[in-house]
């Protein structure tokens, strides 16, 4: 895979954007945790603090 | 992008004891105005930006500048993963499609007061799902991005 903030998207170069969605964290397996910026606050969370508590709905997206 | 439909969903489910969040991630596209994240800075001005054209009423939170959580799930443009309390994954779309959702976490929900009462057990189940063509909203986003961006997605 190219870099990840490609300038262009080419499938060929990142085919993995497109395979592998099937054989990777397979529903029953735990949720992989991650450091990511509460754009609010400016702030550091962690992604398991969405489902420490609670059932979690995580969309990932931008606008394109 | 489905963004009011699934932010219409996120409040529903609130009362319900659902947390909903959008995680920012690259441009799949990137154009002129929202081009490649060169920096956290622009990674950051985007989001802000994307929460404003788009309307976004969700919590975002902002990957980092190697889509560190992004590619930890799977680097598609628009995922939705629905994980139970504690951290098992329930649901996993490759494409977020509201409807389907919905439908998802309605027949969840019930089961699990069904689940509390003994009258059912979970299983697992693997299949084609159906999404709406939302061609015209698509466009949409890589309008705001830019004629590269357009270009980029036609080849």
């Amino acid at each position: 895979m190219g870099p990840y903030n490609f300038a262009n998207f080419d499938p060929t170069r990142d085919e993995e954007a497109f395979s592998g969605f099937l054989d990777r964290l397979h529903v029953g397996e735990r949720a992989p945790n991650a450091t990511v910026e509460d754009l609010a606050t400016g702030e550091a969370a962690e992604l398991r603090s969405l489902w420490r508590r609670n059932m979690a709905i995580v969309e990932f997206g931008s606008f394109t | 992008m489905a963004v009011p439909a699934m932010d219409d969903l996120a409040d529903r489910y609130t009362d319900r004891g659902v947390t909903s969040a959008f995680v920012y991630t690259r441009e799949a596209h990137p154009g002129e105005r929202y081009g490649p994240h060169t920096s956290m800075e622009v990674k950051r001005s985007h989001a802000q930006a994307f929460r404003e054209e788009v309307g976004v009423r969700r919590r975002i939170l902002i990957d980092d500048l190697a889509g560190t959580a992004h590619r930890a799930f799977h680097p598609l443009p628009n995922l939705t993963y629905v994980i139970a309390r504690g951290g098992m994954i329930s649901y996993k779309a490759g494409w977020t499609d509201p409807d389907d959702v919905a439908r998802f976490m309605d027949h969840t929900l019930d089961r699990l007061e069904a689940r509390r009462a003994g009258e059912v057990l979970p299983m697992v189940t693997e299949q084609i799902a159906w999404r709406r063509r939302d061609d015209e909203g698509f466009r949409r986003g890589l309008e705001r991005s830019g004629p590269q961006a357009i270009a980029d997605f036609d080849g």
